[in-house]
């Protein structure tokens, strides 16, 4: 029996701004309902991956596929239609608009059922009229992850999840993330500066170092080896260790 | 992408050079004559006299009636009349809207192209064109002068018709003698409009002892509305126009001023268009003129009558506007190639032209009074206006049965009219 | 009492046509960010086309025209096509021109607005017959008493109208789907694009909506205001001051302040037909009032104008510094003296203006080009010194050089003035406050009879040492010895200024436009750099004004009308607004200049003049920023490094987006939003 098709491909992806490339030759392939950790330090090429998978950065090399449907090109738009979200790190809440208005933009036809996606992320309900200029950082992420989630994604991108957020806050958004992609079958990347979090829902994780695969293995597997994956994020790959620089491996 | 896109950038502006080329050589003239086209008498052989022509036909006072009366008058001069003894008239067009840059760019034109007379179609800045037309021997011929500055000296131009003065003058003077005291007159917002109201309308309210308040309009933007409720609001005997380029601004006036429950008498300067427009309206109105209408044929005298049939013949003919500034025009034209004619052995050159025509004395103005030119001090041969008041069976009726003469003694403290 | 409130009522028909005009500009602008100066050309043409449908069926499209019917056409069908006529404009509008302007520098988008303003305003007057069309009646001539006031029941009918488009509108943006996204995308279009949402789909809904509400109420105001092809174009800046009024975000706001600038400028006109009221405030008191309602909306809302959230940073266009070199410079003026001297009457004449005109370039270039400041108001300037220079000959005999130099103050000083706002306001804000003070100037100073003689604005001929400079000697239309006294004047003039350019002023100039912060940061003393550009830029212009009076004998309004301005300033985008040589080529293809009378002349297209540089505006502004002198300097450098060493390959992976950069660009790159 053939695997399944991966939710999302990326090949050979290479991706930069004013033509110098931040990533180089990338690779990496997240199957479906698999959650997968991309690290790394300052300037590695993780957001950068996520703006070239979406299309918000024109890709110069390398293709990304989302489901069997190739995504370069397109318009980020389309995109996001495709069924690949994208929550950023700037949060992408609109601060004028109420919570309810908020969500009313992200709600689809074929995505996923309001009152459900609400259930996920209580402290929202209280809050539907409220501007969400006025909401904490907690709630304004908890608001961008349920936008996201309410498209019905198949394929669902976080960038920096836990930024400006107390662990608390995050302690609780990652085991929703972790039921979701159990629940629908979404893949997921999750781009985090916060290794323990970031690996203890993940089911593989990726290093990224100056725009290459570093490192790449199960999570499960990394979180013993600390101290591979620190060295990688110096650049220093083992040639003796067990994990594979290239993002291909299963 | 950007050489692509200066390519395509020039190739775009040259093709909309190329298809406006196109364009306007397939298009309009406006440049020279009209063939002398309709069939009648001998066809004129001699060398043509050219003369330039101010044409008010752009802009927002044009007077579309300015061009039909010059077309229809070429023709009739260069068929019925065969021309000036023998010699075809070809008129150089040129379109002036009111401003003084127009009227010196036409001015330019007609010097460049060497014509032996301009003709002036009821031009607002005619003074514009006179540093340019005099000292290369031009003279400046019309019917009356809209331009007060130009009306204010006799040097190098002579005008069939009376002075704008004469018509406010004879105006209100009827008005007195009906025993009215007060009027409210209106014009476009120009700057000779208020050297007409300042000037001209004011001494003369107060010489003849009516009150007089002169107020303007935008000419871009005229709110007929809004102009007509500032004329009613002081119920005054008489309200209306002074000068209308077309009919339709007289119509709009004239119906939104009976709306408000004017009961009054309404002047409409030249206008005869409201009486079909709004015939309701119309009664209690009156209207000037240089010359015999249409609209008062009945009243007319028989050889006036005459000369009414053949103007509306050739000026029906152009299916154009045929309103006054059409016969006003078209009765320049006959005046001048007649006046020319009385000359037959004349230098048809712009000082040859200009003599003769100050020459003329007791001459028959075609649909006019008498004319007398050469005064030193006014370029008019005539003080005489048609003043009518609109009869129920929708013709005009002159006030006096014929011409009415202008009170001499008002008349000389405007500068130029007398 | 009476008779004020009647007058009041009477205001609301030009009222509604500003408050609707208004709401569509804060609808737009919160759609796409962009402040559309050709708002009132699209009712324009709404308005003419149903004037020829009623006057005999006849659909006229910019490329001929189509009979519908064989007679004139009922009111409600004939309302309709021209409806949808204004909303195929405003979707043309953004497919063609907005669209493709999302990333270009506030100047582009801001000329290419102005530049749709004229086209269409062009093609009305070459396509309509604009003498003889009327606007024929369409709501009920009623009348109703009021409190001793005669109300027109269509005036109520047109408020009401406004009033209900403005309340369409905001509910709109407040309540459906799209206009919530719509709101979206206007705060950070990038999210909204995440999120699947399309800012451009959503524009072009909004586009059309106000097209088509922009096209109804004009249609329907237009028996009662009239109609014209110039006035509805210029509507749209009363509906800026009062858009402005409502921070251009409030919607509501900016109806009622429509609804009320129209009020307010009748029941003035009113007055002004009252004895006690002072003469020189009879005419265009009205036409500045927007000009004051600009300024003062700016100045206390001004900090309050939401902005809008980019996706990447706009890359501004490159300007050339000038070098002077002695072999074209000498060429140059040789080929400019020889075509004065070879050319007669009207030629000369057009060679003349056009090296006028091309210091009315210099004016631009400096300001818009070097200093980043958009500004409409140039003619304003060259007319102030113009009109000035009429009073000192006639007046006060003020003798040749003097009176030049004097007048061009008079403009200097006029120009610090309008510069003060520039300290606080700038981009788009700016040109509309330019705008309105051009119009406010044309109206109040050069049309007020008050101040014009009843002779007109006459300027006595220049002369220098007992030696006649007139422009005009019996037959000869243009005098060698005036055209070469302008060509001496100009010259010396852009060589001055070209000098000033390229040393230290020049470069606080280029500093000043690229960031205003870290010039401060600099040591550059911003307002001051400002207030020296305005200045200096009237001077030019003011000069270029003395020279068209002393070129033409007499002014009036008609000779620095705000569409000249703004046909002038398309010119200058079309040559190039950012260099020296820009400022030449503008000067050759402006209004009255050599391509102008070779179109009038030889070709008889002269009426197409503002078509076609309306028409090379929009191609320039959309395709290709640099304009005409930029490209070819830049195709010129290109091809003679090419052919002093032989082309390398570009490193891997260096592939330059935008083409390469001539000296003194200062790039930006977007920055990702968190370093990964």
């Amino acid at each position: 029996m053939t695997p399944p098709p991966a939710a999302l491909e990326i090949s050979g992806l290479s991706a930069g701004y004013n033509g110098v490339p931040a990533v180089r030759d990338l690779s990496i392939s997240v199957a479906q309902g698999e959650v997968l950790a991309l690290l790394g330090p300052n300037g590695a090429g993780k957001t950068t991956t996520l703006l070239a998978a979406v299309g918000l950065l024109p890709a110069l090399r390398g293709s990304v596929v989302a489901l069997g449907t190739p995504l370069r090109g397109r318009r980020v738009e389309r995109t996001a239609r495709a069924g690949v979200s994208l929550v950023p790190a700037g949060r992408g809440v609109f601060h004028q608009l109420t919570v309810a208005e908020n969500l009313r933009l992200a709600r689809r036809r074929g995505g996923a059922d309001l009152d459900e996606t609400l259930g996920h992320f209580p402290p929202l309900r209280p809050l539907l009229g409220r501007r969400c200029g006025l909401l904490s950082g907690g709630e304004q992420q908890m608001l961008a992850l349920a936008k996201a989630l309410l498209a019905g994604p198949r394929v669902l991108l976080v960038d920096e999840l836990s930024l400006g957020l107390a662990p608390l806050a995050v302690r609780g958004l990652l085991p929703t993330i972790r039921a979701l992609a159990d629940e629908r079958r979404m893949a997921v990347v999750l781009v985090e500066q916060h290794l323990d979090l970031a690996l203890s829902v993940a089911d593989r994780a990726v290093v990224l170092h100056h725009g290459r695969v570093a490192l790449a293995g199960r999570a499960a597997e990394l979180r013993e080896r600390r101290d591979l994956v620190e060295a990688a994020y110096f650049g220093h790959t083992d040639p003796a260790s067990p994990f594979e620089p290239s993002g291909s491996a299963p | 992408m950007q050489r692509r896109a200066v390519r395509l950038a020039t190739g775009l502006v040259a093709a909309v050079c190329v298809a406006a080329s196109l364009a306007a050589c397939g298009g309009s003239d406006d440049g020279s004559s009209d063939s002398p086209g309709a069939p009648g008498a001998s066809v004129p052989t001699g060398t043509p006299i050219r003369v330039g022509f101010f044409n008010p036909s752009t802009g927002p006072l044009a007077s579309p009636g300015v061009g039909t009366g010059s077309k229809a008058a070429v023709k009739y001069i260069n068929s019925d009349l065969g021309g000036v003894n023998g010699h075809p008239i070809e008129v150089i067009d040129c379109a002036v809207d009111g401003t003084p840059e127009t009227s010196i760019s036409c001015a330019n034109k007609f010097v460049s192209e060497r014509v032996v007379a301009a003709l002036d179609g009821y031009n607002l800045t005619s003074s514009a064109t006179l540093p340019i037309l005099t000292p290369a021997g031009i003279p400046l011929v019309g019917m009356i002068p809209f331009d007060s500055v130009t009306g204010s000296e006799a040097t190098n131009r002579v005008y069939f018709g009376a002075p704008q003065a004469a018509y406010l003058i004879g105006a209100l003077q009827a008005f007195q003698q009906q025993g009215k005291k007060s009027a409210v007159l209106v014009l476009a917002d120009t700057p000779s409009s208020h050297q007409t109201i300042d000037m001209v309308l004011k001494p003369i309210g107060a010489a003849l002892g009516i009150d007089v308040t002169g107020l303007y309009y935008s000419p871009t933007n005229p709110n007929f509305t809004a102009l007509a409720s500032s004329i009613v609001s002081s119920d005054p005997d008489v309200g209306g126009l002074i000068a209308s380029p077309n009919d339709a601004t007289c119509t709009r006036l004239l119906q939104n001023m009976r709306q408000l429950g004017y009961q009054g008498t309404v002047l409409l300067a030249a206008c005869t268009g409201f009486i079909k427009q709004a015939p309701a309206q119309a009664a209690n109105s009156a209207i000037y003129s240089s010359t015999w209408l249409p609209t008062a044929s009945t009243h007319a005298p028989a050889n006036s009558q005459e000369e009414l049939k053949i103007a509306s013949k050739y000026i029906d003919a152009e299916n154009g506007t045929a309103d006054y500034y059409a016969y006003g025009t078209f009765s320049l034209f006959a005046d001048f190639a007649k006046g020319l004619a009385t000359a037959p052995a004349a230098e048809l050159t712009g000082q040859g032209i200009l003599a003769t025509l100050k020459g003329l004395t007791a001459f028959p103005g075609f649909l006019g009074p008498e004319l007398t030119c050469g005064k030193a001090t006014s370029p008019n041969c005539t003080t005489q206006i048609l003043l009518f008041e609109v009869q129920p069976d929708g013709t005009t009726k002159p006030v006096t049965g014929t011409f009415l003469t202008a009170l001499p003694d008002i008349l000389a403290r405007i500068p130029g009219a007398s | 009492m009476g008779e004020f409130l009647q007058f009041v009522f009477l205001g609301l028909s030009t009222g509604a046509v500003y408050a609707v005009l208004a709401s569509s500009l804060v609808g737009v602008y919160a759609a796409t960010g962009i402040v559309n100066f050709a708002q009132g050309s699209i009712a324009l043409w709404a308005v003419w086309a149903v004037a020829a449908l009623r006057a005999d069926g006849t659909l006229v499209l910019p490329v001929g025209s189509v009979g519908l019917g064989s007679g004139p056409m009922d009111r409600v069908p004939a309302v309709a096509i021209g409806v949808a006529s204004a909303v195929v404009w405003a979707l043309l509008a953004h497919l063609l021109v907005f669209r493709p302007l999302r990333r270009a520098p506030v100047l582009g988008q801001v000329v290419a607005s102005v530049g749709l303003m004229i086209f269409l305003q062009a093609l009305v007057t070459l396509r309509f017959d604009t003498t003889s069309l009327q606007a024929l009646p369409l709501l009920p001539a009623k009348v109703l008493t009021f409190a001793g006031a005669h109300v027109n029941v269509s005036d109520l009918v047109l408020a009401g109208a406004a009033v209900a488009v403005a309340a369409l509108l905001w509910a709109y943006f407040r309540f459906t789907r799209p206009g919530i996204a719509t709101r979206a995308g206007a705060e950070d279009e990038r999210a909204a694009r995440l999120m699947g949402l399309s800012p451009d789909r959503l524009a072009a809904v909004v586009w059309a909506i106000t097209g088509g509400v922009c096209g109804l109420v004009a249609v329907l105001a237009a028996p009662t205001i009239g109609l014209d092809p110039t006035s509805y174009t210029f509507y749209v800046v009363p509906a800026l001051a009062a858009a402005l009024v409502g921070r251009l975000a409030s919607i509501g706001l900016a109806c009622a302040a429509g609804l009320l600038l129209g009020s307010f400028q009748t029941v003035i006109l009113w007055l002004g037909t009252k004895s006690w009221w002072p003469g020189w405030a009879q005419a265009g008191l009205g036409d500045a009032l927007p000009f004051v309602v600009v300024i003062v909306a700016l100045f206390l809302l001004g900090g309050r104008i939401p902005s809008r959230g980019e996706v990447t940073e706009t890359r501004l266009a490159a300007v050339t510094i000038p070098r002077l070199r002695p072999a074209p410079v000498a060429l140059v003026l040789a080929a400019a003296t020889a075509a004065t001297l070879l050319t007669s009457g009207a030629w000369r004449f057009g060679v003349v203006t056009s090296a006028i005109l091309t210091l009315l370039a210099m004016s631009l270039v400096l300001l818009t080009g070097y200093l980043g400041q958009i500004s409409l108001a140039t003619m304003a300037f060259a007319g102030t010194a113009g009109f000035a220079l009429s009073k000192l000959t006639t007046s006060a005999h003020v003798p040749f050089p003097f009176s030049i130099l004097i007048s061009a103050m008079v403009a200097t000083a006029v120009g610090v003035v309008v510069g003060i706002p520039a300290l606080r306001i700038r981009g788009a804000q700016l040109a509309v406050v330019t705008l309105a003070a051009a119009i406010a100037v044309q109206s109040f100073v050069f049309s007020n009879p008050a101040l014009t003689p009843f002779e007109g604005n006459l300027i006595r001929d220049p002369s220098l040492f007992g030696l006649s400079l007139a422009v005009r000697s019996g037959t000869d239309l243009t005098t060698a010895r005036f055209a070469l006294t302008v060509l001496v004047i100009v010259a010396l003039l852009t060589l001055a200024v070209a000098r000033l350019m390229a040393g230290a002023t020049g470069r606080g100039f280029l500093a000043v436009r690229s960031n205003e912060r870290a010039a401060a940061a600099a040591g550059i003393n911003v307002a001051a750099t400002k207030l020296l550009g305005f200045g200096l830029s009237a001077f030019l212009a003011g000069i270029g004004g003395c020279l068209i009076g002393y070129s033409r004998g007499q002014l009036s309004d008609a000779s620095f009308t705000v569409l000249a301005g703004l046909t002038l300033l398309a010119m200058a985008y079309v040559g190039g607004i950012t260099s020296v040589s820009g400022a030449i080529i503008a000067g050759l293809i402006g209004p009255l200049g050599v391509l102008y009378t070779f179109l009038t002349q030889t070709v008889e297209a002269g009426r197409y003049y503002q078509l076609i540089a309306a028409g090379g505006l929009l191609v320039t502004a959309v395709l290709n920023p640099l304009g005409l002198a930029g490209t070819t300097g830049h195709h010129a450098r290109a091809w003679l490094s090419r052919r002093r060493r032989p082309p390398e390959a570009p490193p891997p992976g260096a592939a330059a987006p935008t083409g390469t950069e001539p000296a003194g660009t200062v790039p930006t790159s977007p920055e990702p939003s968190h370093a990964a």
